[in-house]
């Protein structure tokens, strides 16, 4: 069961059509509900007027910040909760939703929107994060610009660099980026049993519960939440978007209500991926060795903090990326700005640094006189290696074995890569770790287990399947255990009433931490089933051994499992094996950022080759290789195609994608590839067995793309003679590298390196 | 609202129907412009067309056939069509490889060549190749039909001559009387699915000594409206192909587009890209 590829649960209804997505929630009757938004920012409402327009016929209620009857704030970060439902009178960003129209008809609540009046005052803004610090600016919020501030100090890097002889300086930057699912944010909310209960889709309906319930002034019982069916997530559907409305607008009218986004609305109303700027100064002995790296990282939060602390904090952990390094000195710093807000996108901010610190291996690697792949291989982390943060890796560092995995491939394709008169064509390694699960902070996932009447294993847990694969994942987990066939486990997810949390689909998290505790359950359901069996036997728990048909005692007694659940359940015995697993981790030091953040850490390199156009400036992507350490992969297509889908998302990051509010706002003008743009991807899955895992599994959600851009860069560079710093690599930016390079002999040189 | 919707199966219908409510009715011909256009506008609390008159069902103007040297092509010939038929992939492959390169499959499968038209953008796929080959439209009312170079009908970026109770009929493509090299690219910013950020049409022909006899060049999203880069065909007329012709091609094309067009912020990543894609194209159409 374990390692094999069964079909991915659910797919066959995807495949005809039968699945019933958030945005499939709605009924016949159902009052539409739709958003007022405001274009012009920063500024200030200096007039509202809603009474007409909810005159109108077919409009039910206008809804604005003065109906949100608890605190009209929102965010998973409890001590940044910054973000208002509807405008409490500032609009700090484009696109901020002003007032909420009930009506009978998406027609009717358009006239709405269309007769609210509105009036805005324009105010001064700050849209540059460096500008957003420095005395004397204008304050997206009261508490100030900055949101965040990570340190991780480890030895005296400042020293070590002076010494060094060889050093690297660059300075590299990105764009914020949409995720771009197919399914936009969809649900409905219905009053139930005198309780609201809201359908959408989501990566985290627990989480959405407890903010709705303090919108609403609410008990967290009062409000159920369940995740409809979800047509990708990527971090995007980890705050709320039409939860909320949906959830405020059922309390006041206990009527069912509808709301789905339009895709500019998908795409103002949501979270980017952050634009870091990142400094990066490394240092090298004269044998290849990294004795220092100096990081400073300034990242755009926009108007709210949504994820900021987090990427704030995963980034400046992740700076070395998978190398031992052990003179470390890294100021991360998040600040606010009245651009689009950023949030959760796949990978947290490692993306972006794997972008500079890959760039700095191969800038070093070209300084030296090594070849880059063996130069990672000589600075790897391996088993019982120090990180940045003084962390010691005990086992499970598949690093080098990706690396080695790696090597091969790029030796055969080496003599292949020729440049001619067109195409510039170069390859590019990428590496990475990545840390499972939320950074120092207790993220626990907890799960039920139990047999039905009928023999059926039924596995509770509130993960949210998003199209990762989580179900089968879990359910996969539970069959091997109990030796039974997949058909016969049935899941309940994500459902507020019937689940409990197993935290956020996130942070490639849910194999790991919610696989723990599926197996925990596991372990309790087994332990109850024999507690049984040995009252009635009288014999001792470790004489009776459990079977996939049934259980077995000491003097060949049997009974199978049906039965014993039946007869502990008619003695009043709940039959539900409980489950939990929270990674030990510690919380880094605030001051030095010191700690152990996870309990594990998955390892990824790839190796991409790369394609320079001369007459556009296109780089094509046509081949790449990634080699990942999943620990154990439980299901192997599933791990593909993660690693596909990770990869073709990295390519876009890299070469194409760029939100630009009022600009890149739909899928006609934000460009994400298409299939003619991806890649031929050989996936290559390495697994090092981690003995804290899940029969040995970490993770590969966020680590499939983290490689990408960065191998794609490193090739880029390569094909171009210039190092690449700014993603992504569009047609502009590589005319003008063109045009400046024209003449000259292809040959790595850093912009801003020494 | 909703606009209602209109699909006459005749075209006196249809141009009955245009006569009598002239500005309140939108042609759709395919609609993959038109429906996104009517989409943003219903978005953004703008007007939409009361109306929309579907011509894509008219027999007449599907039509395609070669009468005394020409090729005749109905404005409702889908881009599917011209990217497939065989009699256009043999007469006029520079619009077979246009087609090919225009929007999705799916797109391909709805558009029509008369809508590419009727758009008027100024990176419209269909365009730039008509262009080069100098088509001639057929626009048609009710009480009357002219016939008129494209490059007069379209007068600006998304605008055409065409007056309110006019339908764009057809066009009509001169064969070469002799063998024609041709070329078609172009720049998107991915390799599929994506608006041109410029594209070049090229069909020349060689005499057996190698020299150039005659050329036709045309480039999208490069002016304002479709016209052909006489310039650069100047340079080529009586020639034999070679590398520094090209070159002196690419940057007399960078010179009409600098005269046409004006400075502006995106000439930066416009002329390089222009001056390139000429030399390739004249390259790769000369063999060279």
């Amino acid at each position: 069961m374990i390692g094999t590829n069964p079909i991915k649960i659910g797919a066959r209804e995807r495949v005809l059509g039968l699945t019933r997505f958030g945005v499939d929630q709605g009924r016949p009757g159902d009052l539409y509900l739709l958003l007022l938004r405001a274009f012009t920012a920063p500024a200030r409402i200096k007039r509202l007027e809603s009474d007409a327009a909810g005159r109108l016929p077919g409009v039910v209620r206008i809804f604005t910040a003065a109906d949100i009857p608890g605190i009209n704030r929102i965010g998973i970060i409890p001590s940044t909760k910054d973000q208002p439902v509807l405008s409490d009178g500032l609009i700090r960003c484009r696109g901020e939703a002003v007032a909420l129209v009930a009506a009978e008809t998406q027609e009717a609540g358009m006239q709405a929107l269309g007769a609210i009046e509105l009036e805005l005052e324009p105010l001064a803004g700050v849209f540059d994060p460096k500008r957003a610090l420095e005395p004397d600016v204008p304050l997206v919020h009261e508490k100030g610009n900055l949101l965040f501030r990570q340190r991780v100090i480890r030895g005296h890097a400042d020293e070590a660099l002076a010494r060094s002889p060889y050093r690297l300086r660059t300075v590299y930057s990105t764009a914020p980026v949409e995720h771009g699912p197919l399914e936009v944010e969809g649900g409905r909310a219905d009053w139930e049993d005198g309780r609201i209960s809201v359908t959408a889709c989501t990566q985290n309906p627990h989480y959405d519960q407890s903010d709705l319930a303090r919108l609403l002034g609410l008990p967290p019982e009062l409000i159920r939440v369940r995740q409809s069916e979800t047509g990708g997530g990527f971090g995007k559907k980890l705050d709320l978007s039409v939860q909320s409305y949906l959830a405020l607008a059922a309390f006041h009218l206990k009527r069912p209500v509808r709301m789905v986004y339009s895709r500019e609305e998908s795409f103002l109303g949501t979270g980017k991926r952050h634009a870091l700027l990142i400094d990066y100064e490394s240092g090298m002995d004269a044998q290849g060795k990294l004795t220092a790296v100096k990081v400073d990282i300034l990242g755009d939060s926009g108007a709210y903090a949504s994820y900021g602390f987090a990427v704030c904090m995963r980034a400046a952990v992740h700076a070395t990326g998978p190398y031992e390094v052990p003179h470390v000195l890294v100021d991360s710093r998040m600040a606010y700005t009245n651009n689009a807000w950023a949030g959760a996108m796949r990978g947290f901010g490692v993306p972006q640094m794997a972008f500079a610190h890959e760039g700095q291996m191969d800038g070093l690697a070209d300084l030296i006189g090594l070849d880059p792949l063996e130069l990672r291989l000589g600075n790897c982390l391996r088993n019982g290696s120090t990180t940045a943060t003084g962390q010691i890796l005990k086992d499970s560092v598949g690093i080098g074995d990706c690396l080695r995995r790696l090597g091969k491939i790029y030796r055969a394709w080496q003599p292949r890569v020729r440049s001619d008169e067109r195409f510039r064509r170069g390859l590019g390694i990428g590496a990475m770790y990545y840390g499972i699960g939320n950074t120092g902070v207790s993220n626990p996932s907890s799960a039920q287990m139990e047999f039905s009447a009928s023999g059926e294993l039924i596995v509770y847990t509130g993960a949210a399947e998003i199209g990762q694969g989580s179900d089968t994942v879990l359910a996969q987990m539970a069959a091997h255990y109990f030796g039974m066939p997949l058909e016969q486990v049935r899941l309940v997810r994500g459902d507020t009433k019937r689940t409990t949390s197993a935290g956020a689909s996130s942070a490639s998290r849910q194999t790991y931490i919610s696989g723990n505790a599926v197996l925990d359950a596991a372990r309790d359901l087994e332990r109850i089933l024999k507690e049984g069996a040995a009252a009635m036997w009288e014999c001792r728990l470790d004489e009776i051994e459990y079977k996939s048909t049934g259980m077995e005692g000491p003097r060949g007694e049997s009974i199978p499992v049906t039965e014993i659940v039946a007869r502990l359940a008619r003695q009043g015995r709940e039959v539900k094996g409980n489950g939990r697993f929270d990674p030990p981790v510690t919380v880094l030091d605030h001051q030095t950022g010191q700690g152990a953040p996870y309990a594990s850490y998955a390892f990824a390199a790839q190796l991409a080759s790369v394609e320079v156009d001369t007459v556009s400036g296109l780089v094509r992507v046509p081949r790449v290789a990634a080699a990942h350490d999943v620990g154990r992969a439980i299901n192997r297509r599933a791990v593909r195609g993660q690693i596909a889908g990770g990869v073709v998302m990295g390519v876009g990051f890299a070469t194409m994608e760029e939100f630009i509010p009022g600009k890149t706002d739909n899928f006609r003008e934000y460009h994400m590839p298409t299939m003619a743009d991806a890649p031929r991807i050989t996936p290559l899955i390495i697994e090092s067995h981690d003995p804290s895992g899940p029969y040995g599994a970490k993770g590969v959600g966020e680590p499939s793309l983290i490689p990408t851009a960065p191998a794609v860069a490193n090739a880029a560079s390569r094909a171009l003679g210039v190092r690449m710093t700014h993603l992504p690599m569009s047609l502009e930016r590589v005319m003008e590298t063109l045009s400046q390079t024209r003449n000259s002999k292809p040959e790595i040189r850093n912009k801003s390196g020494f | 609202m909703k606009p209602s919707y209109l699909a006459p199966l005749t075209l006196e219908e249809a141009l009955e129907h245009l006569n009598r409510r002239g500005e309140t009715v939108r042609v759709l011909a395919g609609g993959t412009d038109l429906m996104v256009e009517i989409r943003a506008a219903r978005l953004k609390g703008n007007t939409v067309p009361p109306a929309l008159l579907d011509v894509s069902a008219i027999p007449e103007l599907r039509e395609i056939r070669m009468e005394a040297g020409h090729l005749h092509l109905g404005a409702a010939v889908t881009f599917h069509t011209l990217e497939h038929d065989p009699l256009i992939k043999k007469m006029v492959p520079v619009l077979s490889a246009a087609a090919a390169q225009m929007g999705s499959v799916q797109v391909r499968r709805l558009a029509t060549i008369g809508g590419n038209v009727g758009t008027a953008s100024p990176a419209g796929d269909g365009i730039t190749p008509l262009t080069a080959l100098d088509a001639e439209v057929k626009v048609v009312s009710r009480d009357k039909s002219r016939v008129l170079p494209l490059t007069d009908l379209i007068t600006g970026p998304g605008r055409t001559g065409l007056a309110a109770n006019e339908l764009i009929h057809s066009f009509s493509l001169a064969f070469p009387a002799a063998p024609e090299r041709c070329f078609f690219s172009k720049i998107m910013r991915r390799r599929a699915v994506a608006i041109a950020r410029m594209n070049l049409a090229v069909q020349i022909r060689l005499v057996d000594s190698g020299m150039i006899q005659s050329s036709r060049i045309a480039a999208g999203a490069v002016f304002p409206t479709p016209r052909r880069l006489m310039e650069v065909e100047g340079l080529l007329i009586g020639q034999l192909p070679g590398k520094e012709l090209f070159q002196a091609c690419g940057r007399r094309a960078v010179e009409a587009m600098r005269v046409v067009s004006g400075r502006r912020p995106s000439m930066a990543y416009k002329e390089p890209a222009l001056e390139r894609l000429v030399v390739q194209g004249l390259e790769q159409t000369c063999g060279v």
